[in-house]
């Protein structure tokens, strides 16, 4: 029978179906967590972006070949005193962007414990993004590429330097975590099984493709 | 689902309507004043049954709103709605909807006082969502009320299988910029704003599809002909091919009437003949073309066949089929209508194979056949179901039988003979019917360039030679509707010769919507950009003055105020809340409050959010032992938005109050005078850390407060009957902790008995401790039970527990104005106090009340 589920070519809209995935983003404070999202959905760049006291809101969307990915996106305040409160955003989140400044040593190590954490206590089935931000500083580089490449691949983490100020890998990073993230919905159901623990707020985002 | 939500939220007559004639009983259910904002809300198909003012409670949320119960098609649904505006011109918004089938509940309790005012409540549920409603009660609420458990006791024996519910989905509110939601409804909320989403989306799409689309120009052909129940002869090449060489259809429909006219037909589903014409069709089509057999639909002699070249196959979507009788109740298929629907490319089209009734004189027949099927020929798997008229291209064929009236034979010979064929359309019946529109309007038809088809001697060219001496006619018709159709050709076959009627053929050439794929991902992703920058231009935004609070030295019962300004700096109206923290703990910590702790913001407009601490007995141990930290991170939520934190730090001064018995006995200096790290070795180890060598029988802070009271006297009516004032209360604890007062607390009675009361209720570990709870209210039967409880006691907690005892009797004999039962409970509160996990239950607090009371009503054995 060649009848066919309605979306196909004859109803004049694009047969592309939406799912929306919940992006966390974690790090060390100052090392442009605001500046990637800004860049990504706004395609702006401040010199001084104020310090988030909070998580910023936003919500972007990337057009993949057969799927379109929206991304619910939770920016989170990077200070020490807030990092109690990184479960809730965290929480249910199907992919994190873990970020640190290629030129501070620190916040490297503070983005390896992130990772740890998220390892231990987000969905186990989150796909986790490693993001050496602040690429346009080569001079005064403390983290080499290889080493971060090294730790990203022994993780199983996607990994690219990026520079919020000049753009590069800003939407390359996204793109990838929408082509990583599962769309179908077995996938994300399984995800919401093995989550039952988690709160309304998980199942709020967490159903794709509905 | 979709069609449901895009047309109550984009289909602006729709909307109109709902605005005339929403159907309003006023019935006693129903406050009256909602009416006209009824009228707004419900649409004219659909009726609201009763409507009443109450309180909604979600959670820990409490607000004011209007509850109506609305009915379509005996379904049920109940709507909460928020009120906007003042009566009797307010508007209601309907914020959540609770659908009266298996997933819903209803749970009604008695009639209950409240403040001298009766209250009815009701416990609402429709799968995860909860809600309470209480109303004042009178007969329209309590009418409404009994309506809804009526529609849900309905419900269940209902006879029809129940809907979706999707007539509920108009009451979704889609617009983000009016912010109603409730927190616990958030999860719904998501899936409502990706629905919409989509919806917009496609709607979008839908608009632009000229961008994205060409026309491009695709031959159709059709072809009818009556074959009078005979087996198909050698070809039908001559009929099906007679295109240009190199130019073959894309598309072939092909419809047969009388292919069968057996009695097996009528019987059986199965036709030998269908197959032996279907396999000499496909042999006879354009010998340049190969073709895909899209769908074939028979319904008795009528038959339809729809092909496409195979290149196109891929850009058919969305086939269906169905038929219609007009014989005996609507069954008997010996006449009636035949279609195929399909989408090509972005064109959808329809053919109709019809054989209407015969017979000169039956024209008011066949044009009732003509209307059934335009009517009630309908494509049912598809969402929703399509009729005839919904398509932008239908090529209608068939045997119509419509005559040519008011003439004879011979004159039909003649204009033949002369190739005057235009002198005989103006006796065409189908003509004349259409042109009166009572038939195929908006249809049109090419110039019948051809002999009429219809009654010739089988097995010749000849008319009908027979006695009848028929008037030829033209039975035989293609039409169609729709744009960019142009006919190429339209003629009949006079070669064969099986049946008494001759095949027609009309080819035409069809502008077909074809989707450029990259002009239209362009524009897509073009939308998708745009939606995404309203979405995060409409982003509920606020600003607020102050992110960190220090309230500086903090003591025990005192209560200290911050307050902050929060300003909508954003687009749209701000629902704000604090937000639970992590593992399902309070908003913030126990010593910590809000206030308002949620609330709406207008545009522009501020509010002051007040923070307000108090240590109270329940938190003075954790705060005194460090064992809490003294921050608290306020998560400020904003609906549909961002979370700004609120920092909250304090210092707070450790206390007598909340301290242990055992580190009370063991020191001298007074507790606020100890450094902190003093005073949590003490009590973690009272002996070891001890000031003293030899203990106090109780603490010395104890016997200050009880000196005060007798000294202010007993005898002055109920001591404990008012609080005393938040500055007395402080001159005590500041006394307390700070220095031995020798002589007269400069304060009232009352805050003196309240500080007793506090000070018991604050001990790290009550007079009773938390392990002999349990044992203290089994053995409260009677007096000698409960004294045996008392012996094991640890000494300090024995001795202080005696104390007290003493004290309480020596206030009854003082204080006539005192009860007994109610000094019995008021101390058994503060004294028996269930370990942390422990729930209350009004048994146990009676159990503890006469467990004390056995030892004020019997003399106390020191």
């Amino acid at each position: 029978m060649s009848n066919r589920a309605q979306g196909g070519p004859g109803n004049g809209a694009t047969a592309g179906k939406i799912c929306q995935f919940k992006l966390v983003l974690l790090g060390e404070s100052a090392v442009g967590k605001s500046s990637l999202v800004l860049r990504f959905v706004k395609g702006q760049f401040h010199e001084y972006q104020e310090s988030t006291i909070g998580a910023a809101f936003l919500t972007q969307t990337v057009c993949l070949d057969d799927t379109t990915v929206k991304f619910e996106i939770w920016d989170t305040a990077g200070q020490e005193r807030y990092h109690s409160l990184a479960p809730m955003y965290y929480r249910g989140a199907q992919a994190a962007i873990v970020v640190y400044d290629l030129t501070n040593p620190d916040t490297f190590s503070r983005a390896k414990t992130w990772v740890k954490e998220l390892q231990r206590q987000a969905s186990p089935n989150i796909v986790i993004a490693l993001a050496g931000n602040k690429a346009d500083l080569a001079s005064k580089r403390a983290v080499e590429t290889a080493e971060a490449q090294a730790y990203a691949d022994e993780n199983q983490l996607l990994f690219m330097e990026t520079s919020a100020k000049t753009a590069t890998n800003v939407n390359d990073i996204f793109l990838a975590i929408a082509k990583k993230l599962p769309k179908n919905d077995a996938a994300n159901q399984q995800g919401q099984r093995l989550n039952v623990a988690q709160s309304a707020e998980s199942n709020q985002s967490g159903g794709c493709c509905k | 689902m979709e069609s449901a939500s895009s047309s109550s939220s984009l289909d602006s007559e729709g909307n109109q309507h709902r605005h005339d004639c929403g159907r309003v009983w006023n019935g006693m259910s129903m406050d009256a004043r909602y009416i006209p904002a009824l009228r707004r809300l419900v649409p004219p198909d659909h009726r609201a049954v009763g409507c009443v003012r109450c309180m909604i409670s979600r959670g820990r949320k409490r607000t004011p709103q209007v509850c109506v119960l609305v009915e379509h098609m005996q379904e049920h649904c109940v709507l909460i709605c928020a009120e906007e505006g003042a009566l009797p011109n307010a508007t209601l918004k309907s914020d959540s909807r609770f659908p009266i089938n298996v997933d819903f509940r209803i749970d009604i309790e008695p009639v209950s006082t409240v403040g001298g005012s009766r209250v009815i409540t009701a416990n609402l549920s429709y799968k995860r969502k909860k809600l309470i409603f209480e109303a004042d009660y009178d007969d329209t609420a309590d009418r409404f009320v009994k309506e809804i458990s009526k529609a849900f006791e309905n419900s269940k024996y209902r006879n029809t299988p129940a809907s979706d519910y999707l007539w509920v989905e108009v009451y979704k509110n889609n617009s983000k910029f009016f912010l109603d939601v409730n927190p616990e409804d958030e999860d719904d909320l998501g899936e409502e704003n990706k629905a919409s989403r989509e919806c917009m989306v496609k709607c979008l799409m839908q608009e632009r599809e000229d961008e994205f689309t060409v026309l491009n120009e695709f031959r159709i052909f059709t072809g009818t002909w009556n074959v009078n129940g005979m087996a198909p002869p050698e070809s039908l090449s001559e009929w099906l091919a007679s295109s240009a060489p190199n130019e073959p259809p894309d598309v072939y429909a092909i419809g047969f009437q009388e292919l069968d006219l057996s009695k097996e037909a009528f019987v059986f589903a199965d036709s030998p003949r269908e197959k032996e014409w279907l396999l000499k069709v496909k042999e006879s089509l354009h010998p340049k073309g190969r073709y895909k057999e899209i769908k074939t639909v028979r319904l008795i002699g009528m038959m339809l066949s729809v092909f496409v070249e195979e290149k196109h196959a891929p850009f058919v979507a969305n086939v269906d089929c169905n038929s219609l009788g007009t014989g005996i109740l609507g069954m008997m298929g010996n006449k009636g209508g035949v279609g195929v629907r399909l989408d090509l490319h972005s064109t959808s089209i329809c053919f109709v194979n019809c054989h209407l009734a015969a017979h000169a004189e039956e024209r008011e027949r066949r044009n009732q056949d003509f209307n059934d099927i335009r009517n009630k020929l309908s494509f049912n798997q598809m969402r929703p179901a399509k009729s005839v008229s919904e398509h932008d291209q239908i090529y209608w064929m068939g045997d119509m039988n419509y005559r040519l009236q008011d003439t004879t034979k011979q004159h039909v010979e003649q204009a033949c003979a002369n190739n005057d064929f235009s002198s005989l359309w103006e006796r065409d019946q189908l003509r004349d019917q259409q042109a009166k529109r009572i038939i195929f309007i908006g249809f049109e038809e090419g110039p019948l360039n051809f002999k009429p088809t219809y009654k010739y001697d089988v097995g010749t060219n000849q008319w009908d030679t027979s006695e009848k001496a028929r008037v030829p006619a033209y039975c035989d018709r293609v039409l169609w509707r729709g744009n960019n159709i142009r006919q190429l050709c339209y003629k009949s076959h006079d070669n064969f010769v099986i049946s008494d009627h001759k095949p027609v053929l009309a080819e035409f050439s069809s502008g077909i919507r074809v989707v450029d794929a990259v002009k239209r991902k362009e524009i897509y992703q073009e939308l998708m950009k745009q939606l995404d920058k309203e979405e995060n231009d409409f982003m509920p935004q606020v600003t607020v003055d102050e992110h960190y609070l220090n309230f500086g030295r903090v003591h025990f019962y005192e209560r200290v105020q911050r307050s902050f300004k929060i300003t909508n700096t954003g687009p749209v109206i701000v629902r704000f809340l604090f937000k639970e923290q992590p593992k399902g703990r309070r908003y913030a910590k126990d010593w910590l409050k809000a206030d308002p702790h949620n609330g709406t913001l207008k545009k522009g407009e501020s509010c002051d959010i007040t923070l307000e601490i108090l240590v109270d007995p329940a938190s003075a141990s954790k705060l005194n032992m460090g064992e809490e930290k003294m921050s608290e991170v306020l998560v400020l939520h904003l609906v549909d938005g961002k979370d700004i934190f609120i920092s909250v730090d304090m210092e707070y001064q450790h206390s007598c109050f909340g301290c242990s018995l055992e580190a009370l006995v063991r020191h001298m200096t007074p507790i606020g005078l100890l450094p902190q790290e003093t005073l949590i070795a003490l009590e973690t180890d009272p002996v070891k850390n001890a000031e003293l060598g030899v203990p106090f029988e109780t603490p010395t802070e104890l016997w200050i407060i009880m000196d005060a009271l007798q000294r202010k006297g007993l005898s002055g009516g109920n001591i404990f009957g008012k609080s005393g004032s938040q500055v007395e209360i402080q001159t005590v604890r500041e006394a307390l902790d700070t220095k031995r007062p020798d002589g007269q607390l400069d304060v009232s009675v009352h805050a003196v008995a309240e500080c007793l009361l506090l000070f018991l209720s604050a001990l790290r570990e009550p007079v009773i401790p938390y392990c002999f709870f349990k044992k203290c209210l089994d053995s409260s039967v009677t007096y000698t039970q409960a004294k045996s409880v008392i012996q094991e006691l640890p000494k300090v907690h024995r001795d202080t527990f005696r104390y007290l005892v003493l004290f309480l009797q020596e206030l009854l004999q003082k204080s006539k104005r005192l009860e007994v039962n109610i000094l019995a409970t008021i101390f058994s509160a503060v004294m028996i106090r269930p370990p942390q996990d422990g729930q209350m239950t009004p048994s146990k607090e009676r159990m503890r009340s006469v467990f004390l009371y056995h030892f004020l009503v019997n003399h106390c054995e020191v």
